[in-house]
């Protein structure tokens, strides 16, 4: 018999046990506001901050002409802005080089000169000459140019050739080669096994590109390259990789490099890295070997967005079922979502989930009910924020298909503010927007435009930097140049590839295949903050809005930011000493020489100081 | 931290280190076979032990090629507890482990409490803290004068000799460096790479690098101290054993470190942690057992056996003499030379038919002992070290040009360039030079002149000879042992070994036979030290060169001195009445001594030592073996950190950098192959101990416009050369810097010395090669 007593006892030790269990989740989803986006709430001028790009975009506008022109051009910019010109020389100012040179620009907050020639420049007034010159040495007339570009080089201008000449040019042109630093051209074609890229250049590892066990089709580089041997004076950040072992490894062929030549520094980008936007991380990363230290702004954002998201309707039941023995909607549940949740839980990263209701109007599959809640209370519990996605496998227009979503979502979450659509196609745009009033930024697919723009006056543009499915070489070098240049990555998982497989590869193996990439790739850029696309979308406002200026006296560099929103984000490249003390800033070590500034003021002073030595 | 700091707490804890294996473990297991003796024979005993089993230890495994760290640590523990176990097993071992196995069941068992069994520990815990302090106390009160002079002692030869390991960081001799390399070759189990060699000191050496990790270079700067400790504490411990009063010996050893009358060749080379001064520790030990033998024999009446105290001594005579000779062969031969004098002094003893053939067995046993090792590598086919030829040479009077009368004109040698040839007088000079003179000429004419003329013509030649002896000697003893303003100390000294042998025909007069006969040994002894010192003009062996012989007189003649003193000191105490003046009068002494000494002037101080590197490539070394990981760096410079980082880095010569960049051809592509290249440049170069016109100034165009110099070795860094190679250097590290500017820095610099770091890609290395203004 249990006595009265201890049964009193008992009976309440149960109760508090009880109690303890139930009490989280029951406060849990009290609290919770499932409804609403929680990063809408953040209060920010978003007009004033677009007035300020639409400023400071027209201050620094792009200008064609002479030196005369350009001299006009400096009265309307401040001393500041017009220290920091580029110059861009190119016969034809309309080709690829010319638009990666001109978002660079506008991202580095440089004014930008354009001129088909060099000959017209004041060669004997070399300290009125640009900071950087850009030539695109594939489009330039040698035989007239070579003088200019020497006399340049030598009086101490930097000057980047963001294509080099052609591969006979160079054999012939002793002059050039002497300026860049090529002791000989072994061969004007050469086919390599790949590249290697050395640390310290782009932001991240070090990286041989060359095909081997666990890389095997990634090579997507251009691999029949010319072979030019660098000597003395010569830092090679990029080679190319001759795997036949008949070649010690300074004399293979030089792809990226610096030269010095007299007072000046050349910067020689062979491959065809300049003809895409991947060409901002090479200018940045150049411009970052140029003196003992850069400072620049950046984004740092990092998103892991999941794009055409089902799981809210058992489209494609038959595949599934063939493939999983269940339907779309328990297997994003009870696979996708755990599998999604471990992998940002071990990386750190948010997620922006954009969900696709439907993916299929010509059936008669509808989004079931309570499954939209159901993810926006997971979201909120701290994995990130929802949007949409437009993607469709039937043919019903934009409006239609966004019309459907639209009802769907307000009966399901009316309240929850959608400011993210996944638009895969840019051009339906201008439709797409009536639809999503609350819209604040898209992301879209991958092309070899700008990666963050402002789509209108209202709405920023957030482009897939990569697809998590596969991570070629190519890939790889974007993800470091656009890390390098903007601090920046929109990762975008396509999980249509799960709803609407292609294929009879299972999620297992997709599953695996994101989640190696992502956990390898971005480890590097760990001290990049994890964004969703509403806070990114804050951050490229506020990047868009700010200009900057910077000075080193003695062992101090200043940094001013003007147009500065409560924060803003610049990378310190430092080649010489170490930080000793910083005012103004956060900063954070992405190592090679590489530091974040999490700037709190308007001015910020780094106090550099020569390495210590533990003993002395 | 700074180097000053780290310094010492690196000699902290080799000293700790050496005290621990060398003395502790040997006292652990030997303790209870020397309970009877005082101190200083435990402390001899344990020293000589310690050494003996930790050199052949390291020749044994070595010889295998086994030798690493594991092997090394279980060689000294397994001997360690099972000498442990059996001498002391029936005793505390035993014991303690019987009480702790009771206490334990009694606690399992409940017959004991907890509460019990903590109060029983921190019992005897209190017991053994106060009967240690008790001991302690009590020895204060009766050895007062011993722990005074001791620690007085030891404080001054920290002073002499270790001051400057805070100020100097480099090597202070340039065969360092080829030790150096020896005792890195022994890491790869290559005992004897450059040959046949006496190895026990580096043996020690590496031992202490190879189970404590301290680095081969760290050891080589700073153990130097230690070794000269443990040389003086011999000195005091001998004087101990044979003299009457306490005062004496501290006040011969006092003498010998603070008396300001020694010329630099007498004490210079304590200063260095070299061969022959660490097989130094071993000569007087050997004595000392050696009498202690004779004691123990006197004693003994007879008896023989492995277990009586005369044959221990004997024993640990026999392992002194194998470590000298496995040391360094000139202590060996100074203590052959001290032996021959004992011999002699102590012949009834010697000579007795139960002692003669024990005492020679002994000798041969040590001596076999430290062949031994030499001896199988020879006949494994390993060839006799360079050293060993020039040693054999010098005996063989061959092509060794240190001497005053073969050297002619270029009679500043005699001085090893220290200037003192300089600073001597003039007539002093000529002194020297007749007296000479005229000895080589009495001896080359082949005594016709003591034949021509009969009886008289040989006492007036005899007369001559001796007298020509005597200038001879005394001269050469001012001239090497003393320093230049004290030549009459080389009458002095003669003096003294005359007033030595007196005394000690008196002392044998009064039936203290064992004090007369140490008196006559260590007067004949200096006789012999001195003949050694004129051995080539009397054409005798020439057994070591005059400035290595130097440093065996001026030891040896404190010796003589502390035993004179002794006699004198003893007579005056006998004429001391009453008790506690007795027992005072010798620290009265002590003390009146030295304060004239000091008010006197005569008080030395320490030697400026100059070193053969910047202080600031020594610090430069130590910051980079901490900041790189193994194999990751290559250091351009002038010789020196080529042994002291080998095995942790690369080195690149700087002469080899400029030869590859001399008349610059655009199609070379030289390479310096790792992450992270230091260039070691000296702003106001050295000379490496060859002074020039000029030398000491900054690094300059004239300099490196002037051509590579050429040659092998380190000639080509010794002198100007020096100075071009350093100003090359710099200029070449100029234009490097003008095209590398992100990529070089400073990593330290001072007033003469300044590294430059070069960081680059393994993979792609730079090209070092260029047109630097200088490439003739």
């Amino acid at each position: 018999m249990v006595s009265r007593r201890n049964f009193i006892t008992i009976l309440t030790l149960l109760l508090i046990m009880i109690f303890m269990f139930m009490f989280s989740g029951v406060i849990k989803q009290e609290l919770n506001e499932y409804g609403t986006n929680s990063y809408a709430e953040v209060e920010a001028d978003e007009k004033a901050l677009k007035e300020e790009s639409n400023a400071l975009s027209e201050k620094l506008a792009v200008r064609n002409g002479t030196r005369a022109d350009a001299s006009a051009y400096a009265t309307g910019l401040e001393t500041g802005d017009w220290e920091k010109r580029v110059l861009f020389v190119s016969r034809d100012p309309s080709n690829e080089v010319s638009k990666v040179v001109t978002s660079w620009c506008n991202y580095m907050k440089r004014p930008m000169i354009r001129s088909t020639t060099l000959t017209d420049l004041d060669l004997d007034q070399i300290a009125s000459l640009p900071e950087v010159i850009i030539l695109d040495g594939e489009a330039m007339e040698w035989t007239q140019e070579t003088d200019a570009a020497l006399r340049l080089a030598h009086g101490g201008a930097c000057v980047i050739f963001a294509r080099m000449p052609s591969a006979e040019e160079m054999r012939n042109n002793q002059r050039l080669r002497e300026m860049m630093g090529i002791k000989t051209v072994a061969r004007e074609d050469q086919h390599v096994d790949g590249y290697r890229l050395f640390p310290g250049f782009l932001l991240g590892t070090e990286e041989e590109y060359v095909e081997g066990p666990g890389k095997e089709g990634c090579q997507d580089l251009d691999l029949l390259i010319p072979w030019y041997v660098t000597g003395e004076g010569s830092k090679t950040y990029v080679m190319g990789v001759v795997k036949d072992g008949s070649k010690e490894s300074e004399e293979l062929p030089s792809i990226v490099w610096r030269h010095a030549f007299g007072y000046g520094k050349v910067f020689c980008i062979g491959g065809d890295f300049m003809t895409k936007e991947t060409g901002i991380g090479f200018l940045t990363a150049c411009l970052g070997e140029k003196d003992s230290y850069d400072v620049y702004p950046v984004i740092n954002a990092q998103n892991l967005v999941l794009v055409n998201y089902g799981g809210v309707s058992n489209e494609n039941a038959e595949t599934l079922n063939r493939l999983y023995d269940q339907k779309q909607i328990p297997l994003f549940r009870d696979v996708v979502w755990p599998s999604i949740i471990s992998m940002t839980e071990r990386s750190g990263n948010k997620l922006s989930l954009m969900v696709s209701p439907q993916m299929d109007y010509s059936d008669d599959v509808e989004p079931e009910e309570g499954l939209l809640i159901y993810y926006l209370k997971l979201l909120n519990e701290g994995y990130g924020e929802a949007g949409l996605s437009t993607k469709q496998f039937s043919t019903v227009s934009i409006r239609e298909k966004l019309g459907k979503d639209r009802v769907y979502w307000e009966k399901e979450a009316g309240e929850y503010s959608l400011r993210s659509l996944y638009l895969h196609d840019f051009t339906k745009y201008d439709e797409a927007k009536q639809y999503v009033p609350d819209l604040r930024t898209i992301v879209t697919d991958e092309s070899d435009g700008e990666p963050v723009f402002y789509a209108d006056d209202n709405v920023t543009c957030q482009e897939t930097t990569n697809l998590l499915m596969t991570h070629r070489f190519s890939e790889d070098i974007k993800m470091k140049a656009f890390e390098t240049a903007l601090g920046f990555s929109n990762v975008v998982m396509d999980m249509s590839l799960v709803s609407h497989p292609q294929g009879e590869e299972d999620y297992a193996s997709f599953s695996r295949q994101t989640a190696s990439n992502f956990l390898t790739y971005w480890k590097p850029y760990a001290g990049f903050d994890k964004t969703t696309l509403s806070e990114s979308d804050l951050r490229i406002r506020r990047f868009f809005a700010l200009d900057y200026s910077d000075h080193k006296q003695d062992n101090e560099i200043t940094l001013h930011v003007d147009g500065f929103d409560d924060q803003a984000f610049f990378i310190l490249k430092l080649n010489q000493g170490e930080i000793d003390e910083v005012t103004g800033a956060e900063v954070m070590n992405l190592k090679n020489g590489f530091f974040l500034l999490d700037v709190s003021q308007e001015d910020v002073k780094i106090k550099v100081r020569e390495r210590r030595l533990f003993y002395y | 931290m700074s180097m000053q700091l780290l310094t010492l707490l690196q000699l902290l804890y080799i000293l700790v280190l050496y005290i621990g294996v060398v003395i502790l473990i040997p006292a652990a297991v030997f303790h209870s076979k020397f309970e009877e003796h005082p101190f200083y024979v435990r402390y001899m005993a344990y020293t000589c032990i310690g050494n003996f089993f930790l050199m052949n230890l390291v020749f044994v495994l070595q010889l295998l090629k086994i030798s690493n760290r594991a092997t090394l640590i279980l060689g000294v523990i397994i001997p360690a507890l099972l000498g442990i176990a059996a001498f002391h097993w029936q005793e505390w071992v035993k014991a303690t482990l019987v009480t702790a196995g009771e206490t334990t069941h009694n606690v399992m068992v409940n017959t004991m409490g907890f509460r019990l069994f903590f109060v029983r520990i921190f019992q005897n815990i209190g017991q053994a803290f106060t009967t240690t302090v008790k001991a302690i106390a009590e020895n204060l009160v009766n050895r007062w004068f011993d722990w005074v002079g001791t620690i007085a002692i030891i404080a001054v030869i920290c002073w002499q000799y270790g001051g400057h390991l805070f100020e100097v960081f480099g090597y202070t001799t340039s065969d360092m460096l080829v030790h150096n390399q020896w005792i890195n070759a022994m890491g790869n189990n290559d005992i004897f790479t450059s040959g046949v060699y006496p190895y026990g000191f580096h043996c020690i050496i590496y031992f202490f690098h190879a189970v404590f990790g301290i680095k081969t270079y760290v050891l080589l700067r700073l153990f130097s101290l230690v070794q000269t400790l443990l040389i003086h504490m011999t000195l005091l411990f001998l004087l101990r054993l044979v003299c009457k009063t306490e005062s004496a010996a501290y006040v011969a050893t006092g003498f010998f470190l603070l008396l300001n009358i020694w010329g630099e060749n007498a004490y210079v080379r304590y200063y260095s942690t070299l061969p022959q001064e660490y097989g130094m520790i071993f000569i007087l030990p050997a004595i000392f057992f050696l009498i202690l033998f004779f004691r123990g024999r006197e004693e003994e009446e007879g008896t023989k056996g492995i277990k009586v105290d005369s044959t221990r001594m004997l024993r640990l005579f026999s392992i002194c003499v194998s470590m000298t000779l496995a040391v360094h062969f000139y202590d060996t031969i100074a203590l052959g030379i001290l032996c021959v004098a004992i011999g002699l002094a102590f012949c009834r003893v010697v000579f007795k038919k139960e002692n003669v053939g024990r005492i020679i067995y002994a000798g041969a046993i040590g001596l076999v002992i430290a062949v031994l090792p030499m001896l199988i590598a020879y006949v494994g086919g390993t060839p006799m070290q360079g050293s060993l030829r020039w040693g054999i040479n010098v005996i063989e009077d061959k092509g060794y040009q240190d001497d005053l009368i073969d050297v002619g004109l270029d009679q500043s040698r005699l001085y090893e360039d220290k200037g003192l040839w300089e600073q001597a007088g003039a007539g002093f000079r000529k002194q020297i030079a007749n007296v000479a003179a005229a000895v080589t000429a009495t001896l080359s004419d082949g005594g016709q002149g003591m034949l021509s003329d009969g009886g008289q013509g040989t006492q007036r030649a005899g007369v001559k000879i001796a007298g020509s002896i005597f200038h001879t000697m005394q001269a050469y003893l001012a001239g090497y042992v003393f320093i230049s303003k004290h030549s009459s100390f080389g009458v002095i000294t003669l003096v003294l070994i005359v007033v030595g042998i007196v005394l000690g025909v008196i002392t044998l007069f009064r039936e203290e036979k064992e004090q007369g006969r140490m008196l006559l040994a260590a007067s004949m002894n200096m006789i012999f030290f001195s003949l050694l010192l004129v051995a080539r003009e009397l054409h005798l062996p020439v057994l070591m060169d005059k400035n290595r012989t130097s440093i065996y007189v001026a030891f040896f003649l404190i010796i003589l001195l502390g035993m004179i003193m002794d006699f004198f000191i003893d007579l005056g105490i006998g004429l001391i009445e009453g008790d506690i003046l007795k027992k005072i009068s010798p620290a009265i002494f002590a003390v009146v001594c030295f304060v004239f000494l000091g008010l006197a002037g005569w008080i030395r101080q320490p030697a400026k030592i100059e070193a053969f590197q910047k202080n600031g490539a020594v610090i430069c070394l130590t910051n980079i073996l901490r900041d790189n990981e193994p194999k990751t760096f290559n250091i351009i410079s002038a010789n020196d950190e080529i042994r002291m980082a080998e095995e942790y880095g690369y080195h690149y010569e700087a002469h080899e950098l400029l030869l590859q960049n001399m008349g610059f051809n655009v199609n070379n592509y030289l390479v310096v192959p790792s992450s992270r290249v230091y260039v070691f440049i000296e702003k106001i170069p050295g000379d490496y101990d060859a002074p020039y016109e000029g030398s000491g100034r900054p690094l300059s165009r004239e300099s490196a416009s002037k051509p590579l110099p050429f040659g092998s070795g380190i000639d080509v860094y010794k002198g100007e050369n020096r100075h071009v190679v350093m100003s090359k250097l710099y200029y070449w590290a100029q234009i490097f810097a003008s095209m590398y500017e992100n990529e070089i820095s400073v990593y330290y610099e001072d007033d003469e010395f300044v590294c430059y770091e070069i960081r680059q890609s393994v993979d792609r290395p730079f090209d070092m090669s260029f047109e630097y203004g200088y490439n003739n």
